[in-house]
Parts: structure tokens; sequence; C-alpha cells
């Protein structure tokens, strides 16, 4: 039993090495995006959207392993966006939609994403919709369509061309995206959407977000 | 500036708001309108020549199927001379909205049909004449519909095709012809052991006691059709080329893994309007396919001799299963255009 205590210590004391050495903290001008995408949500509905992504927090991290220093940066980003799909002969879809996750970066301009998102769509019905009274009335409904909200997660897959030896102010990304709509027919709606993604960075649309530093690995 | 945009606006405004909306019969119609009640919103996809004055109005089966997936592949030959109108019936295929639990029922199906045949006479003309088609669960939903009040004044025909207006029927015959079937087949050494384990589960669930083993002896007369002499025309393809497999399984799912759901499929396990057919006396068409594991056509002759039309006819498909309009495209095209041609 003791002997099985010593280990255990030994573990945690190896592991809390390993984790963080050193932090030290500090901010850094940060890209704001502004973002246009094609929207393509399976089956048959096409759409676009526009979306601002904005830095919260930036983590840079230096990982001692092997003797082989890496270094890899985490942010954690919001992001506003608007949109809308055509579901043909069914709907035009607006979405409104706010989110948050990190994006993950190693030394290479290649970029991981992962975002929660939460918003609402409002559909307008193609075609004209009818509504009849019971005494066989028919009546017009303008503009009718229905409010949902709207909650899902994202991946995205990107290429940051601001981190190429010749610099752009653009970055590409690809993000599948799984989401739900509530309430339809009293239960819910799953969609499975990509979005082919170009952000544009201003030269001068930058934000002073607080960096973090940390230093993990095994003292050499 | 500012006085002039709103002016624009303003009378931009009122004019769209006062538009009359005009609807233009014509050879090649493809438009969708929509009909809201109850909380359903549930669209309509009107597709062929509606210049003709003559409407088909599809009632899909399922129930939760949706119509949209029989545009474009199984209908279309009628297009040239009739219009057809897909609908999509509350909580199935596209249809949207947020109808409360209450409203998925047979009665509220049949107030929705009353409401969208009114839409379809304001919109295209009180001359437009409608034939009711009704596929399967849409056999039990336009039998419910024209054997209330006047409702057969507002039909020109019914044409029932595979239709299910007799549940426990329905339930019966494709027991006994699953098992039946499935003892001939494997004396003729046919799918020796895919057929005896349909001819197991029908023999040790002798009853639709529940919709569990409604659905799984569905299934298994579906599965059936693999095994014996019919056509398949339709492939998956086409079917999500028309219908969504999203909202389509959305409300299956629904229909199948909810508690509303299951209470309206097990309303179904007893619904019949086979003691009310004789009230309907409008002109009959009654198309089945010969290989329907789950109508059988014993339903056909049954309606058959209990319609009270004074004309009323039954037309097997020699190579179809429960969907004719896959198996005998060309067949029930024919069938159908005679049948309108003979009764208009």
């Amino acid at each position: 039993m003791h002997f099985l205590k010593t280990i255990f210590l030994l573990l945690a004391c190896g592991f809390g090495a390993r984790c963080v050495l050193a932090q030290s903290v500090d901010s850094t001008s940060l890209p704001v995006y502004t973002s246009a995408s094609f929207l393509y949500d399976f089956p048959q509905s096409f759409g676009a959207t526009a979306f601002i992504t904005l830095p919260l927090n930036y983590r840079h991290i230096f990982i001692n392993k092997k003797r082989k220093e890496k270094q890899k940066f985490r942010e954690l980003l919001t992001r506003s966006e608007a949109g809308f799909y055509r579901y043909s002969f069914n709907n035009t879809s607006f979405l409104f939609q706010q989110s948050i996750g990190f994006r993950y970066q190693h030394k290479t301009p290649w970029f991981f994403e992962w975002m929660l998102s939460a918003g609402l769509l409002r559909t307008f019905y193609d075609g004209t919709v009818y509504k009849v009274s019971d005494d066989g009335a028919v009546s017009i409904l303008k503009n009718f369509g229905r409010l949902y909200a709207v909650t899902g997660m994202s991946v995205a897959f990107g290429l940051d061309l601001e981190k190429r030896s010749k610099p752009l102010p653009f970055t590409v990304s690809f993000q599948p995206s799984l989401w739900v709509q509530y309430p339809y027919n009293s239960f819910f709606l799953p969609h499975i959407s990509t979005r082919l993604s170009i952000d544009y960075h201003f030269p001068s649309f930058n934000i002073l977000v607080r960096q973090k530093n940390i230093k993990r690995g095994l003292p050499s | 500036m500012t006085r002039i945009f709103i002016f624009i606006l303003v009378t931009v405004f009122c004019f769209s708001s006062c538009k009359k909306e005009t609807v233009h019969l014509n050879t090649n119609t493809n438009e969708v309108f929509w009909l809201s009640n109850a909380g359903a919103d549930m669209p309509v996809w009107v597709k062929g020549n509606t210049a003709s004055h003559i409407m088909i109005l599809f009632l899909h089966g399922g129930p939760g199927d949706g119509a949209y997936q029989f545009v474009g592949f199984q209908t279309n030959q009628l297009w040239t001379n009739y219009s057809f109108a897909y609908w999509d019936q509350r909580d199935a295929g596209s249809a949207a909205g947020n109808s409360n639990y209450s409203n998925l029922n047979v009665p509220q199906m049949i107030e929705d049909l009353q409401k969208l045949v009114t839409v379809i006479h304001y919109r295209y003309g009180n001359d437009m004449e409608i034939f009711l088609m009704g596929h399967s669960f849409g056999g039990l939903l336009g039998s419910g519909y024209l054997v209330q009040n006047n409702n057969q004044s507002n039909i020109k025909a019914w044409i029932e095709v595979d239709g299910a207006h007799d549940y426990p029927l329905a339930d019966r015959l494709e027991r006994r012809m699953l098992i039946d079937t499935g003892r001939s087949e494997i004396a003729k050494g046919h799918y020796v052991s895919q057929w005896q384990n349909i001819v197991n589960y029908c023999k040790s669930h002798p009853v639709r006691s529940s919709v569990s083993i409604g659905r799984k002896t569905d299934d298994l007369a579906s599965e059936a059709e693999n095994y014996v002499n019919i056509n398949h025309t339709q492939t998956a393809l086409d079917l999500f080329s028309v219908s969504s497999p999203v909202t389509l399984g959305a409300n299956l799912f629904k229909l199948y893994y909810t508690a509303v759901g299951t209470d309206f499929l097990q309303q179904l396990l007893s619904a019949s309007y086979t003691p009310q057919l004789n009230k309907i006396t409008i002109p009959s068409l009654l198309i089945w396919g010969q290989y329907d594991f789950t109508v059988p056509m014993g339903c056909g002759y049954d309606a058959l001799s209990r319609l009270g039309s004074s004309y009323k006819k039954l037309v097997l498909m020699p190579h179809s299963g429960h969907i004719p309009m896959d198996g005998d495209p060309d067949l029930f095209a024919k069938t159908v255009s005679d049948f309108i041609e003979a009764v208009r």
C-alpha cells in the first residue's frame, strides 16, 4: 500500500512537471476577421453567410518534449453571424447566431477550430400561404414563416495565409457543422451543413487581447 | 432627400400590400403554395398542366412519408395532360410548423384536407376538377374525407392506390399473404432462409397488437418485395433529389420514437372506414400492386364490393408491390389517364 502511494505521488509530481513550468501574462494585438461564406445545408439548400470573428484571449504554449521545443497557439474566439439559405420549393431561411470556441494552430499556417453556437432562424415559405377559417373564408398570410431557436457545433479546418512566408490578409476554411432547429413540428430538426469561408483581415482592424505564455514539458 | 426616401418606401409598401395575387393556369406549372392550419404549415407542390382544369390531389402514405418523393419520377407521365398537387400532410415530409401534440390525428387531417380543397378552388377556380388519389395511408385519409358531410360534391372522382382504408383487414391479409407466399416460395426453393424468417415471425406474432409488431411486419412486407418478381424504377437518388431525407427522417423519428407518434400509430391499428364505403358514390378507380404484401389486393377487392359508386373499377398492376407508380409506371399512367377521360 505504501509502495502504491509512493508511485502515485511520483506520477503526480511528474505530471505536474510536464504540465506547466512557467507562465507569463502579456497582451497582444490580434486580427479581427470579417468573413463571407458559401453555405450548403444537406441535401438541397444553398446559401451564404457573413460573419465577424473577434479574438478574446490568446495562449502561446511552448512545449519541451524530448529536448525539442514545439510551439502552439490557442485563441478563444467569438463570432457573430448572419446569413440565409434557400430550400427550393419550400422556404428561404435567415439565420442569426453567436458562436464561441477555440482555434488551435502550430507554427504552420494550418489551423483547426471548434465552436458552439446558438441563435435564431426565421423561415419565409415559398409561394402563397393560405389560411381557411371554419366558415370557409380564405385569407392570405403575408411574409409567413416560423421563428426557431437554433444551436449546434461546428469544426473548421483552415489555412491562415497571414502566416505564410509571403503573408496575405486572408484565411480560408472549410467548416462542417451539426445543428438543430427547435421547435419543429413539436420536435426538432437536425441539420448537417458545411461552409466554405474566406476571412479578410483589414490592416487597421485589430484588437488588443490578453496573451498568456505557457511553458510545458519536462525540465531539460 | 429623406422625405423622398420615405415617400418611395411608403409607396412601395402600399403597392406590395394591395397587389392581388394572380394565378395563371398553364401547361407547365411548377409552383408551391402552403396551407397553414391548426399549428401546421403544409406545402403543396403543383406540377403539370393546370390549364387542363384537372388536378390530381395526391394523398401520400406512411403516415409521415411526404408527397414530394412522388414528384418527378413516378407520376410525371401524367403532367402533360393533367396537373398534380403533391401535399405534405401535417408532421410529414417537409411540412413544418409547431402543431401541438393533440393535433396529430385522422379527424384533424381530414379537416386539413377539407381546407386544402377549399384553397385549391379559391386559387385555381371553382371549375378545377379535383381527382383525389390516396396511396396507402392516404387511402384511409381519402376514404375518411369522402364519407363525411357533402365532401364528395367537391371531388370529381376517387382513385385509391394500394389504400389502407381498413387497417385491421390490411393487417390480417398482410400476414396471410406473407405466410402463404412464403410457404409457396420455400417449396420452390426460392430465398428459403429469408422466407423462413418472414413466415416464422408472422406465425409467432399472429396479431398486430402493438406499434412495434406492426412496424416489424411492415418491414418484412417491404423486404418480401425483394424476393418476388417485381420492378423497381425508383432509386434513393431519385428520392433525395426531390425530398429531404433529413426532414423526412425527423418526422418519421417523431412518429416511431415519441409518445405522440406512437399514440397516433396505436389509434391507426383499429382505423377502418369499411362500414361507410357505401357512402362513396363518385366514380372510383382502385389500383393495386399484385405483389403488395403491405396492403394486399384483397383490400382492393373488399373496397370494390362495398363502394357505392355506379362507376367503379379495380386494376391490378402485374409487376408491382406497394408502389405501383414505381413498379408499373407506364400502365399506372395509362390506367389513371383512361379513367380520367372516361369520367371527366
